[in-house]
């Protein structure tokens, strides 16, 4: 009753804002519990060491010194990178192909159907997506496989293969992510005017020259949005290098979020887990930051 | 107002008897208690638990059951961790290792005394100090310990027959070992091999490879540290786990008998795409499940330089959270759990019993791995690694890291072995 009191105020710029504090309120307790009490919390964790609060000693700094010269945290560093680079281009260069397809479709039931077809895969949980790869995968009775014998082509070791390992679960997060990236690009192809190609091929320009110098100006809001969200995916990749591989053979998909993932809970390095989950944090933030201001001076 | 003062005085008191009333003199009433596995794959056993926990109702008349939580093994020490940390939704009971959960954490209550006699008593020495940790019990070595402490030999008898082998016939040493899986291994025209001989872990769990590759070590008289466990050059380096190192990865890429594709063993054992593994009792529960068509034998793990007996990288048992609110109802529990196998009501579990007694019971005689079982608790145990706290995951990550660049012949298996050595010094001595 108190609170309903509080948000009608005496004026109506009292009650607007009033109300206004109240709604944000409840987002505002839901940040700082879910995100930014852990957060805090887990920056202060790094300047501690010990397998639980029972046994917690502070040391400053040093666990900063560890992790950085630790061979195997720089490698998930690397393998990320890896990851970022095969699966975020491909995704988004293969989502904006398959859209302007889908745009050129006229019918529109039909559509419906294929972009629910791409869509559909992000509708699963990414472990189920793991476990199906993991079938379609197998060496030897895996359905991927199967297909290169009938065809003729060698069988591959996939995620058992030290090389193929990693493309291999990129391939995965491009199947899972694919669907929602065409659903943006096409919401947007959809939205451009048909007037301004109607007005460029009176003028002679060919279906390229549309794309390069219509579509993709006018796309570029949504190129920088899909860009940041797969960047932000592709580095947090955890659930399918999890389930698929455990981070090897022999750690060539040991990603950056497993390797905090097992120095916290499996080997009750909370503080060194803690310094992992601060750079990478701040190096999320740096990239957003940058693709913000990239996007604020580059968008049409 | 000094009525006034009177009254709140007295509102507060009557406010405090009731608070305190609830956990002095009110009687608990309508609990169901909790126990946490991490083993899933035992449903049938898991539903004869939670039966059996009516019958806790018996002593306990305000315990209406106990609910058998299967939290899935991937990644269950983060669940144990956050509920029991946060002692908020936190189980009565767990299985889990000793070492992590009473070692590294001090969450676990000490064993009360009758119980601990009870076990010194009838348990197989085998699993006996399962559950010990700097000197106390906390665990009771349940139904998976003796399933889970010790691996077997698992052989399939139909592909020993289609080898034109003898059924009945099993290796006893690695050289044997060896012989028999370049028998039964199977290639296609490329060469590459579709059937292993011989299964090994290669792939999965860090810790679940280093696990199945003890086995090895220790038969060739390896070790992964010194026997006070506070150094691990000059042992998980030595000649011998050189040498045992060598062997696996020769399995692969010299004899060609095992493959990097086959997929894990247990799986490609059910699915007959290996004729040989080593695994643990519990298999034969699972594979019954799974595959129930398969024809196979059990027996004890072939001899190189040393017998291997009991002992295996984790040390499960069942295990009490010290700061539940039903600590005495928990262990009287485990207590009906422990004394209703020794009546071998066990079965469904796929596991043999960790119970002396139940050793010549009718269950233990029907199971294939009975004869196998008896010879391994016969031989001398092998190291326990199990005592070294929370660094055991660690320190087995690393071997298999070791392990990996060997098989996939990143590195040789001395520098693979070398680099561990430094890793695990590094660690115990922290």
């Amino acid at each position: 009753m108190k609170i309903i009191d509080f948000i009608r105020g005496r004026t109506f710029y009292e009650r607007k804002e009033r109300s206004g504090i109240f709604f944000v309120s409840i987002a505002f307790i839901y940040f700082v519990t879910i995100y930014y009490y852990p957060l805090i919390q887990s920056f202060l964790f790094s300047f501690f060491t010990g397998p639980s609060s029972q046994n917690r000693k502070y040391v400053g700094l040093a666990t900063y010194k560890k992790v950085l010269s630790d061979p195997l945290f720089l490698l998930s560093v690397k393998n990320t990178f890896y990851f970022v680079i095969l699966a975020v281009p491909t995704t988004i260069v293969l989502a904006l192909i398959i859209a302007t397809f889908l745009n050129y479709v006229l019918n529109k039931k039909l559509r419906d159907i294929l972009s629910f077809m791409f869509f559909s895969p992000l509708m699963i949980s990414f472990v189920a997506a793991a476990l199906i790869w993991e079938w379609i995968y197998h060496p030897i009775y895996g359905l991927l496989n199967n297909l290169f014998l009938f065809i003729g082509l060698p069988s591959q070791g996939w995620l058992f293969n030290a090389s193929q390992a990693m493309p291999s679960i990129a391939i995965m997060q491009i199947w899972l992510r694919l669907g929602f990236d065409i659903m943006i690009f096409l919401s947007a192809l959809q939205a451009i005017p048909g007037e301004y190609y109607e007005a460029a091929s009176i003028d002679g320009a060919s279906g390229f020259s549309c794309f390069k110098h219509i579509t993709l100006p006018l796309l570029n809001p949504q190129i920088v949005f899909v860009s940041i969200i797969e960047l932000i995916f592709g580095f947090q990749v955890f659930d399918l290098v999890y389930t698929a591989t455990h981070g090897g053979p022999t750690n060539v998909t040991r990603v950056i979020i497993l390797h905090l993932y097992e120095t916290a809970f499996k080997w009750y390095r909370f503080g060194e887990a803690s310094v992992v989950a601060v750079f990478f944090f701040l190096f999320l933030l740096s990239i957003s930051i940058l693709q913000w201001k990239f996007r604020r001076t580059t968008t049409y | 107002m000094k009525r006034m003062k009177t009254v709140l005085i007295l509102g507060l008191v009557m406010g405090m008897l009731f608070v305190n009333g609830q956990s002095l003199f009110a009687a608990k009433k309508n609990i169901e208690l909790t126990y946490w596995t991490s083993m899933g794959q035992h449903p049938k056993f898991n539903k004869w638990m939670e039966d059996l926990g009516k019958e806790l109702t018996k002593t306990y008349p305000y315990v209406k059951g106990v609910k058998i939580i299967a939290v899935p093994y991937e990644g269950y020490e983060a669940k144990y961790l956050s509920a029991m940390e946060g002692k908020v939704g936190a189980p009565d009971m767990f299985n889990g290792m000793v070492y992590d959960w009473a070692g590294a954490h001090d969450f676990c209550d000490s064993m009360p005394e009758y119980l601990v006699k009870n076990i010194e008593e009838h348990t197989v020495p085998a699993v006996r100090k399962l559950g010990v940790w700097d000197g106390k019990m906390y665990g009771v070595p349940g139904s998976t310990a003796t399933g889970s402490s010790f691996m077997m030999l698992y052989i399939n008898t139909d592909m020993l027959e289609e080898a034109g082998m003898d059924p009945n016939n099993y290796p006893e040493t690695i050289d044997e070992l060896l012989d028999f899986a370049k028998k039964l291994t199977k290639r296609d025209a490329s060469g590459k091999v579709v059937r292993a001989g011989y299964a090994i872990r290669y792939s999965g769990n860090p810790t679940g490879i280093t696990e199945k590759f003890l086995p090895f070590l220790h038969t060739f008289g390896g070790r992964m540290m010194s026997p006070d466990r506070k150094r691990a050059s000059g042992y998980i380096n030595s000649s011998e786990s050189v040498e045992a190192l060598q062997f696996f990865t020769d399995l692969v890429n010299k004899y060609r008998v095992s493959s990097l594709e086959i997929g894990s063993p247990a799986a490609s054992f059910g699915h007959k795409l290996a004729a040989m593994i080593f695994r643990e009792g519990w298999v034969v529960g699972w594979l019954r499940d799974n595959a129930p068509n398969l024809r196979y034998k059990i027996y004890p793990l072939p001899t190189y330089r040393e017998k291997v007996g009991v002992g295996a990288l984790f040390t499960w048992t069942d295990l009490v959270y010290k700061y539940g609110p039903n600590k005495e109802e928990s262990w009287k529990y485990l207590e009906l759990v422990w004394n209703n196998c020794l009546g071998g009501v066990i079965i469904d579990g796929g596991a043999p019993p960790p119970w002396k007694e139940d050793l010549n019971c009718s269950y233990m005689i029907n199971r294939p791995d009975r004869e196998a079982t008896t010879e391994m608790m016969s031989r001398a145990s092998s190291p326990n690694y199990g005592y070294i706290g929370a660094h055991l995951t660690e320190v087995a990550s690393i071997m298999a890291d070791a392990i990996g660049d060997s098989l996939y012949l990143k590195k040789t298996p001395k520098t693979a072995l070398d680099e561990a050595a430094v890793k695990v010094d590094a660690l115990l001595m922290e």
